[in-house]
């Protein structure tokens, strides 16, 4: 007998491939969902041959994402939610040295994802300088930039979000809508990359396939960034 | 015959004419410029085979004066091109048709052209002969001089090779090697061509010595030999032109037994015989042994190799006579001495024994050689050698030649210079003689060696002696002088490092000159680092333009590699060698050990002006990767160095603390100005870096590396310091280590309490920390309670009980936490300098209890968990409200908002080594303190990532806020830092620990799995946790390391490996995008392998009461399905990463190999995708990718034969199993890269030939047709049906030991299969 947990269905051993060799019509697998677990708000970490020499503690929730809880238990009460203590802004300072190679830094203005990181110094006994790499999120350009690692720099909001497309206008202006039904008019078909408009409308084919789209902002600018066709009914 | 030039030059100077119908695969390429076309041309002649012998008519023709006549009228450089071109056609066509040539043609034509490269063409000339005269072309004959060198050399090298591919076939009439059936040459005798053209040669050359019947290789030598001594009595004759001539046919006969011997001697390389390496084995061996290619030696047989070496020595004993005689050499003495000298250097580095029958014995060597390094530069000649080489009247003569060569006024520099360099090589030979065979006892190889070395140092000496008084001169001659030496000092003492390998210290120090040796090393050794200074002066420290600094570096190498030898020598180390070795210690201790003073002031003095200048030129970033190299190379000097310092401690000691005391107070003093601004100065960057070099002296000195393990204190400091060796000694040597390393503490903590005030002051040098932290992190636990069962001494008293008490090892410990602690606090952003003070809390933590005792009562240390525990799980962005309220539930320590404030600074990878640190340091379980500690660290990061998941959990926070994904992203790492304490006392604690949380860890990856850096961040952490604890976990644990791996694999693949995202990435992304992918990828792939580890699948498995267990199937499954994911990701590209190639082969061949019927059962894509990467692993260089490869390969053949599972594929794609036969015969069994997979290549080659048996012959008639020969085709045919009986396909599936027997007995068959279808089928 199977431990429940495992209860997975490996999707491609009932898959056998046909004569013609045409697609599997199963469903992509269904796992366990592996957060349905409490998490751990204690630890006991015992010895695993002497019970008599054991250490334990009692959980304290910290503050992660929330402001720190003082003691264990975590009821929804005591989350206060914050996105950071940048308020309104579109950008949060941050030291150059903490930022980290996929993360986003603005250069010149420029909203940008940082593709490398490299240390350098000037001269065997200077101090620590860091020189980026990175791409602007929204042109895909090159940028460079170098800061002492102790230094401030500022990191762009970035922000993704999931919708539909509803429709393709003529001149490329797009009406989305997400999860909760909420639409979004004021986004037009991406010009960059070059290609990425035409094949949106392709995968869209006048309302023929079902479309989904990863708008991304920082910025106080929005951008389609991803698309994905949603699989044929029945595939 | 007529014409036959301006026949060539027209068809090489033709457009190629268009391709027809199926040869259009071969068209030549379009708008070919004249040079490119003219070798396509002569490459499309030579491959057609020169049905019309044109390249010989042409060269013939041309050498009889005829080709200038009628229309084409060439130039003299245009006619030494051509000629070149038609030798190298004939070369070609010739070697690639022996078979269809007579045997008398081929002897003509080989003598012909030895004849003329000898330049007897042109003595025919010279006396007026006509009879060059043919086929009614001597009416266009011009007057012309002798053939260009270009032109003679080529004739010579072809006429080598000709000699090379009949020389078998003379000694032993081999048919089945050279293919010279009798059937054939009956047929061939007639060809008239043939004959025509060898009557032209014979008249165009009439005083052409033609070597024919059984004795026509001594005959040739006996030929070589005379006219190279004929040069030696041409001092008699008085007619000049006749005097050249002799000696430019002695040049020539020399250059020729040189070429020769390298014709022979290569083994390995292709030289266009088209033969196979069988041939080239045996050629070798013949020419070595003389015997017909049989193992037996029969003794006194004629032979090609000793013939050589007669002919060499008996040249060079007349060449030493001559020059001795002469008191010197002359131009045309000089360049036929160069030749005599080369090939006697030629044949001393001949490999003997390489010519073996095992064919996979070249490769091993090779390897061998490659990774054995100085091992392989010795020579081993046979014991007949002996009379020449074991010859002190040689060994004499040699030297006082080179002398003569060296000071010889009757020539220029740079001509004198080439043959003094020669001689030098001669002598490095003669230096790397060794071998019992050629040695009777230790008394001759001590004769022997004492030659060589007194030679050596007269030659040094004289050098020396001549520099002295050079250097009261003028500097530019000196400057002129030293550049000419530079090549024959750095050969010398190469000469001298060469004898101290071969003979060792035990045999040289039995010399007269040992001493003088010694002496000769240090004078040599101080000149060189004396004249390096100057130089490196005079270029006030740009050492990029320093004159002589390369074979100064290389001669300055040799010496310490000289000294490292003999001070790192077993007869010396050891006790074996008693008082007689204490005396050599002694000898090398007062002679040899000063040169390490002078080296360490020079060094430093070099580094300072080179320093000065760069700070003097400044303002540009250093370049990282000279950096790393020069680093490197600095690094493997002072280990060099650090051996003769060795020689003696005190002495060594006392130098480097009197430069450091003359260091330490400008040092200390630059510190005090700290905070007043400014920048760095040329003057500061000076006095940092030599406060560094001296780091680096004494860390070397002290300590040994010991990579991978704890360092250790050098056994040559141990037993300086050991009390029975004269207390007075003993005890001044460990003062003044205690004094230094007081000092080192001292400079220490003068720049750490600077940093912590004015961290960004450009005085305080983070590379100067680095160095600091890097010589605690060597000498802190080498030299804090050693583990004396390592060392000799084992009363454990002197330098070893030094630190071993609790009060004296407690500061320093406390001393190395503070000094981390201030790092951590103030240079957060100091990545080496985080990094070298996680590396030395590190060391010091798991050297074991004791010390990790005295780390928890470090105040310091105490504060750096205090510091983990308030802040090691806050992000980076969190507010400083944030950092006080966490500092409210910070216990114990007294801590600072400002310290809190800099350690928060820290960087997550950074905070999760110190955690490690951490975990190792408290986990002694006896101490309460500990495990207090230890609570407070796992707390801190534990409950917070409690909190985020309930966060996360309760939608409370979106997965795509910044901030919890950074949070994530630091507990990730934070957990990747618990796993890596695998070091510590009682590690199964740590997946008591981490059990829990794994879930929770791995479903992280439903919300961040397109975040590559989160994503590459859990797969590392669950790869390194199943790496580090599968041998120790319970089954529950097992199981939910099993559950959550697999819940994580499945939301890696959705995101990374089913592609159906479209996400445009910019080009400049892309490039970026694939070391990313390999990472993600690897750890993936690791994961998957420790997963499938026998100890995890046997735990997972077994069945308790309360629990149960895990299916194996249910393992296999999840490793199935992650390989699924992995393998559309593995693209040829990614397959060039060699890491990543041989984890993805190695679970592949595991799982192909365990469970084939499982991958019969894939979808057809991914089947093919698989069984393409077999494919192209089999033919991997990397024999281990090739093995897992063609095992896999063979598994899937099998299951097949077994359970026809591949029988769907095989509707879709008939000729799977045909295509991989055919690459498998292709590509791996008929290539030179079979010998090291033979046996899986076997075992894959048998099932697949059993599938279909039919297909399989057909197969086999393709590949045949393909060869052309009908001779080989028929031999192929006959190979495979020796290979494959049909009663043995029958069993080929079979279990037990009928199956067994039958793969045993394929095995064997296969072995003798492929050494005969390789011995005609590969062609070099």
């Amino acid at each position: 007998m199977r431990h429940k947990c495992l209860s997975v269905t490996w999707w491609w051993k009932d898959r056998r491939p046909s004569v013609s060799g045409s697609e599997n019509p199963h469903p992509p697998p269904i796992f366990f969902i592996n957060l349905s677990r409490p998490p751990p708000a204690a630890f006991d970490i015992h010895h695993t041959t002497s019970s008599s020499s054991s250490i334990s503690a009692t959980g304290v929730a910290a503050s992660v994402v929330a402001q720190p809880a003082s003691h264990s238990t975590m009821s929804d009460s005591e989350y206060n939610i914050e996105s950071a203590d940048a308020g309104a802004s579109t950008t949060i300072p941050m030291e150059a040295g903490q930022i980290k190679k996929g993360g986003f830094i603005m250069i010149k203005g420029k909203p940008c994802k940082v593709l490398n990181i490299s240390v350098s110094k000037t001269g065997k006994h200077g101090h620590a300088k860091c020189n980026f790499t990175a791409t602007d999120i929204f042109t895909g350009k090159k940028l460079e930039d170098m800061v002492p690692s102790s230094h401030g720099t500022t990191v762009p909001i970035v922000n993704r979000t999931e919708w539909e497309i509803m429709d393709i206008g003529e001149d490329g202006e797009v009406t989305l809508m997400d999860e909760a039904g909420n639409q979004k008019t004021d986004i037009n078909l991406p010009t960059y990359p070059e290609t990425m408009a035409q094949e949106i409308r392709d995968a869209w084919a006048d309302g023929e396939n079902q479309v989904s789209c990863t708008v991304q902002s920082a910025v106080g600018i929005e951008q389609i960034v991803a698309f994905k066709k949603a699989a044929a009914e029945g595939s | 015959m007529e014409g036959a030039t301006q026949e060539l030059l027209q068809i090489l100077s033709s457009a190629p004419p268009t391709p027809t119908g199926t040869a259009a695969q071969s068209s030549p390429p379009h708008n070919l410029n004249p040079i490119a076309l003219l070798h396509y041309n002569l490459e499309r002649l030579r491959e057609s085979g020169d049905e019309r012998y044109l390249f010989l008519r042409c060269l013939l023709e041309l050498l009889s004066g005829g080709g200038s006549s009628g229309t084409s009228n060439i130039s003299v450089d245009e006619e030494e091109r051509l000629l070149y071109h038609c030798i190298a056609g004939i070369r070609h066509t010739t070697l690639h048709q022996w078979d269809y040539r007579t045997q008398s043609y081929k002897c003509c034509l080989r003598d012909f052209l030895f004849a003329v490269g000898l330049g007897m063409l042109d003595n025919d000339y010279h006396r007026g002969n006509t009879n060059g005269n043919f086929g009614g072309a001597g009416n266009g004959n011009r007057s012309r001089g002798p053939l260009p060198k270009s032109v003679t050399m080529a004739c010579l090298s072809c006429a080598a090779s000709m000699w090379k591919r009949g020389w078998t076939t003379d000694h032993n009439n081999n048919d089945s090697i050279n293919g010279d059936g009798p059937h054939q040459s009956s047929l061939l005798e007639k060809d008239d061509g043939q004959s025509y053209l060898e009557s032209i040669m014979t008249s165009l050359l009439p005083s052409m010595i033609q070597f024919k019947g059984d004795r026509s290789m001594e005959l040739l030598f006996e030929y070589l030999d005379r006219r190279i001594s004929d040069a030696f009595h041409a001092s008699a004759v008085v007619d000049m032109p006749q005097r050249y001539k002799l000696q430019h046919e002695a040049t020539m006969s020399a250059t020729f037994v040189k070429l020769l011997v390298g014709e022979f001697a290569a083994l390995g390389v292709g030289g266009g015989y088209e033969q196979s390496p069988e041939f080239h084995r045996l050629c070798h061996r013949i020419f070595e042994f003389g015997s017909g290619g049989g193992d037996d030696v029969v003794e006194g047989q004629w032979c090609g190799l000793d013939a050589a070496m007669r002919t060499s020595m008996t040249a060079l004993a007349s060449l030493a006579k001559q020059i001795l005689d002469n008191g010197g050499t002359s131009p045309k003495d000089e360049e036929l001495g160069s030749c005599i000298i080369d090939v006697a250097t030629d044949v001393l580095s001949w490999e003997f024994g390489a010519s073996g029958r095992d064919p996979s014995a070249v490769s091993r060597r090779n390897h061998q050689n490659d990774a054995g390094g100085g091992a392989g530069l010795l020579l081993r000649p046979p014991r007949k050698w002996r009379d020449v080489l074991i010859n002190p009247e040689f060994m004499g003569a040699m030297f006082r030649v080179y002398m003569a060569v060296r000071t010889s006024p009757s020539s220029s520099s740079n001509e004198r210079g080439r043959m003094a360099h020669r001689l030098r090589q001669l002598l490095l030979q003669l230096s790397s003689v060794t071998g019992n065979a050629i040695f009777d006892d230790e008394r001759e190889q001590g004769a022997y060696a004492s030659f060589l070395m007194e030679g050596c140092l007269n030659v040094l000496e004289s050098i020396l002696e001549d520099q002295r008084l050079l250097q009261q001169q003028q500097q530019g001659e000196l400057s002129m002088y030293l550049e000419q030496l530079g090549d024959e000092i750095v050969d010398l003492v190469a000469m001298l490092s060469r004898l101290t390998a071969n003979f060792k210290v035990h045999i040289l120090s039995q010399l007269s000159s040992f001493h003088r040796y010694l002496s000769a090393l240090r004078a040599v050794g101080e000149w060189l680092l004396d004249s390096s200074l100057v130089e490196c002066q005079r270029v006030e420290g740009d050492v990029e333009s320093m004159e002589g600094a390369d074979w100064r570096n290389d001669a300055i190498a040799q010496i310490l590699h000289c000294s490292d030898a003999m001070a790192g020598d077993y007869w010396l180390a050891s006790d074996a060698g008693g008082q007689e070795a204490m005396d050599v210690l002694r000898a090398l201790s007062s002679i040899l050990a000063p040169l390490y003073g002078r080296y360490c002031r020079v060094r430093s003095r070099i580094s300072c002006l080179e320093e000065h200048y760069l700070a003097r030129e400044g303002g540009t970033d250093l370049d990282e990767i000279r950096e790393e190299i020069s680093a490197s190379g600095l690094n493997e000097e002072m280990s060099s160095a650090a051996s003769l310092g060795r020689l003696n401690v005190l002495a060594s000691m006392s130098t480097l603390s009197e430069m450091f005391q003359q260091c330490m107070p400008r040092l200390l003093s630059l510190f005090e100005g700290a905070g007043m601004g400014g920048d760095m100065t040329p003057d500061m960057a000076v006095i940092l870096e030599e406060a560094r070099i001296l780091l680096l002296f004494v860390g070397h000195l002290l300590t040994d590396d010991c990579v991978g393990e704890t360092p250790s204190i050098p056994e040559s400091i141990v037993n300086a310091c050991r009390p029975s060796r004269g207390v007075e000694t003993s005890e001044s040597c460990a003062s003044s280590i205690v004094t230094l390393i007081g000092a080192l503490q001292s400079v220490a903590e003068a720049q750490a309490t600077k940093v912590a005030a004015y961290p960004a002051d450009p005085r305080l040098s983070p590379l100067l920390a680095k160095t600091l932290l890097w010589f605690f992190c060597r000498w802190a636990p080498a030299y804090i309670l050693p583990t004396s069962d390592e060392y000799s001494d084992t009363t454990g008293g002197g330098i070893l009980s030094t630190y071993s008490k609790p009060e004296i090892a407690q500061p320093v410990i406390s001393f190395c936490s503070t000094l981390c602690l201030v790092y951590f606090c103030h240079w957060p952003q100091e990545k080496e300098v985080q990094d070298e003070c996680t590396s030395l809390l590190l060391a010091l933590a798991k050297k074991g209890a004791f010390v990790r005792g005295l780390m928890v009562n470090s105040p310091s240390f105490e504060k750096i968990a205090a510091l983990h525990s308030v802040c090691g799980s806050l992000r980076h962005n969190a507010s400083q409200q944030e950092l006080s309220s966490a500092m409210t539930t910070a216990m114990g320590a007294d801590l600072s908002i400002d310290v809190v404030m800099g350690y928060h600074r820290l960087p997550y990878a950074e905070r999760a080594r110190v955690l490690t640190c951490l975990v190792v340091a408290c986990s002694e379980m006896h101490c309460e303190k500990s495990i207090v500690m230890l609570n407070s660290c796992l707390r801190a990061v534990e409950a917070p990532f409690s909190t985020l998941v309930q966060a996360l959990l309760n939608k409370q926070v979106r997965s795509d806020d910044a901030n919890a994904q950074e949070s994530a992203c630091l507990f990730i790492l934070l957990y990747g830092g618990i796993v890596l304490a695998s070091e510590m006392s009682e590690p199964e604690r740590i997946p008591h620990f981490i059990t829990p949380s794994l879930p929770h860890l791995s479903g992280l990856m439903t919300y961040y799995a397109e975040d590559l850096t989160i994503c590459e961040g859990l797969l590392r952490l669950f790869r390194d946790y199943a790496e580090q604890y599968i041998a120790m976990m319970t089954r529950e644990q097992s199981i939910e390391l099993f559950t959550a791996s697999a819940t994580l694999l499945r939301h890696y693949s959705e995101r990374h490996c089913k592609n159906r995202v479209i996400h445009k990435r910019s080009e400049v992304e892309e490039e970026f995008d694939e070391e990313q992918k390999y990472n993600d990828v690897l750890c993936a792939i690791q994961l998957l392998i420790h997963l499938g580890t026998k100890d995890f699948t046997v735990v997972c498995n077994m069945s308790t009461s309360s629990f149960n267990g895990v299916e194996t199937g249910q393992i296999t499954d999840v490793i199935f399905f992650g390989l699924q994911q992995v393998l559309p990701l593995m693209t040829q590209g990614l397959l060039q990463f060699p890491t990543l190639c041989q984890y993805y082969f190695s679970l592949v061949g595991f799982m192909v190999e365990t469970y084939p019927e499982k991958l019969c059962g894939l979808p057809f894509d991914l089947f093919n995708s698989l069984l393409e990467s077999l494919l192209f692993g089999m033919s991997h260089s990397d024999a281990l990718v090739a093995k897992s490869s063609l095992q896999g390969l063979a598994s899937l053949a099998r299951e097949h034969l077994r359970s026809q599972a591949l029988l769907p594929h095989l509707s879709t794609k008939a000729d799977i199993f045909d295509n991989c036969s055919y690459r498998l015969m292709k590509e791996v069994v008929f290539q030179p890269i079979i010998w090291d997979r033979l046996e899986p290549a076997g075992m894959a080659f048998l099932p697949l030939a059993a599938i279909d048996f039919q297909k399989f012959i057909g197969l086999v008639n393709v590949v045949s047709q393909q060869l052309g020969c009908g001779e080989k085709q028929r031999r192929l045919h006959t190979a495979f049906e020796e290979l494959i009986k049909p009663d043995m396909l029958s069993k080929v599936a079979a279990e037990g030991r009928e199956g067994r027997f039958v793969r045993l007995q394929f095995k064997n068959a296969f072995n003798v299969f492929v050494r005969d279808v390789h011995s005609f089928l590969v062609m070099r």
